[in-house]
């Protein structure tokens, strides 16, 4: 049996802080820095008012599922649909490369990724090795969003802080990762910023962790 | 099935990600690798950081170290700094940041481009080093992939990604108003840079994706000139998207 990694409140504490730099989103609504089951509270913020633009990618990194609706391999076969559809855009923006660009202005393209269909269920990665032990991350996705995040340790130590530590910020690259088949890393993504390191030892140290 | 380990370093007053993927990988090995990995990290952050008194860019910023007398590998920066400054005509700028000289958005990119040769150099052909978003990649994810697919968050959703490329040995960059806000200044006007929100650079180079990518945010869509094959970029511009070269596809 997997012990749960997260400290529910130091937990929501810090994904709030962090939520909250990212000014002009949804993040940092709805949040209740007091609440002490974590990744449900963090739902709402989870969630986007971009549409259904995620993601049978969850089936299809998931090692194993829980899900009911639909499988994985069928929300993995519509994944690679719905990719085989998006794939001409990129090329119809030929025009806009070249190395005389100062003549011939880029032309723009609007920025109009695809929805996949939407899976349910929860769906649990891979355990990934760090220094500290494996940790291995579980997802809920609910009508093709993210709705919670947990991260396990897949074994038992007594070094939670470290762990924590380091499963947070990985959480976020799978919650980003998780959205689109085969992506194996996130540029430009806030989760390993300075912000969210800092709001992190500050959730932990709330927690009594750090 | 490939196996991973993963390595966080907590460096640069951010984390830093390595990843080794190999068919099997022995953890006391990529530990070991990502150790040297790490004193890499924190050797350049020793040279470069801006907020350590005792780092030689801090002596440079403060006027008691010559650049003519610095370190090999920051004249090395300084050189490549002062490269790219006249390639964008000043868009990249680090003479010019606000607290004195800051190669930081060019040392990201070339710093995790030197942890990713650490690694290569003790054995793992698959690698790569994500600094806060910024990610150099060696060899592949997974075998016959052919590269690291790297997506690019969208700034105006973090949690979603916009779009990805294929990295291999090369470096994916992103700069954009993810987190503080619009943080970029146009050197040439020393005003904020508002039009641009986020700029991705892909290239062969670290530090060149990193700077390429900064003055991207600040000059917009007319910098697309400086992208030259085998380079590619993606910018996003109030609701449009500029795309030059082939590399970025819809995720």
């Amino acid at each position: 049996m997997k012990r749960a990694l997260l400290i529910g409140a130091g937990t929501i504490v810090g994904t709030a802080a962090v939520l909250a730099y990212h000014p002009g989103s949804l993040f940092g609504t709805g949040i209740d820095a007091s609440a002490t089951t974590a990744f449900a509270e963090v739902t709402p913020a989870l969630a986007t008012d971009t549409g259904a633009t995620t993601t049978a990618g969850d089936a299809a990194q998931a090692s194993s599922s829980t899900g009911t609706t639909p499988s994985p391999s069928a929300a993995t076969a519509k994944t690679k649909t719905a990719r085989a559809k998006t794939k001409p855009a990129p090329q119809t923006a030929k025009g806009a490369s070249g190395k005389t660009a100062a003549s011939a202005a880029p032309a723009p393209q609007a920025a109009a990724p695809q929805a996949a269909a939407p899976a349910n269920g929860t769906f649990t990665g891979s355990p990934a090795r760090t220094q500290y032990g494996p940790v291995q991350v579980q997802i809920t996705v609910n009508n093709g969003q993210i709705t919670g995040v947990v991260g396990q340790q897949a074994a038992t130590d007594g070094r939670s802080q470290m762990i924590a530590s380091v499963a947070i910020p990985k959480l976020q690259q799978q919650a980003v990762a998780a959205q689109s088949a085969n992506i194996n890393g996130v540029s430009g993504a806030s989760y390993t910023s300075g912000g969210f390191a800092k709001s992190l030892q500050s959730a932990l140290k709330q927690a009594g962790l750090g | 099935m490939t196996e991973q380990y993963v390595h966080h370093v907590h460096t640069w007053g951010t984390v830093i990600v390595l990843e080794l993927h190999a068919e099997s990988l022995a953890v006391d090995k990529a530990l070991e690798a990502c150790e040297a990995a790490s004193r890499e990290l924190e050797q350049i952050d020793a040279l470069f950081s801006t907020f350590r008194d005792d780092s030689a860019v801090t002596a440079i910023r403060q006027g008691q170290l010559r650049p003519a007398d610095a370190p090999v590998l920051v004249r090395t920066v300084l050189d490549a700094c002062t490269h790219l400054r006249e390639m964008t005509d000043g868009a990249f700028d680090p003479w010019s940041a606000p607290g004195g000289f800051d190669p930081s958005g060019f040392v990201k990119g070339w710093g995790a481009d030197r942890a990713a040769v650490v690694l290569e150099s003790h054995g793992f052909e698959n690698v790569s080093v994500n600094a806060a978003g910024d990610v150099s990649c060696r060899g592949e994810a997974e075998p016959g992939q052919g590269g690291w697919r790297i997506g690019v968050a969208d700034p105006r959703d973090p949690m979603q990604v916009i779009t990805s490329a294929l990295v291999s040995n090369a470096h994916l960059a992103t700069s954009g108003r993810y987190e503080q806000g619009n943080h970029i200044v146009d050197p040439t006007t020393g005003l904020r840079a508002t039009e641009v929100a986020s700029a991705s650079v892909l290239a062969t180079d670290g530090g060149t994706a990193d700077a390429l990518a900064t003055a991207l945010m600040v000059r917009g869509p007319a910098g697309l000139s400086w992208i030259t094959a085998p380079s590619s970029a993606y910018l996003i511009a109030g609701e449009r998207v500029w795309l030059t070269g082939e590399a970025f596809v819809h995720p």
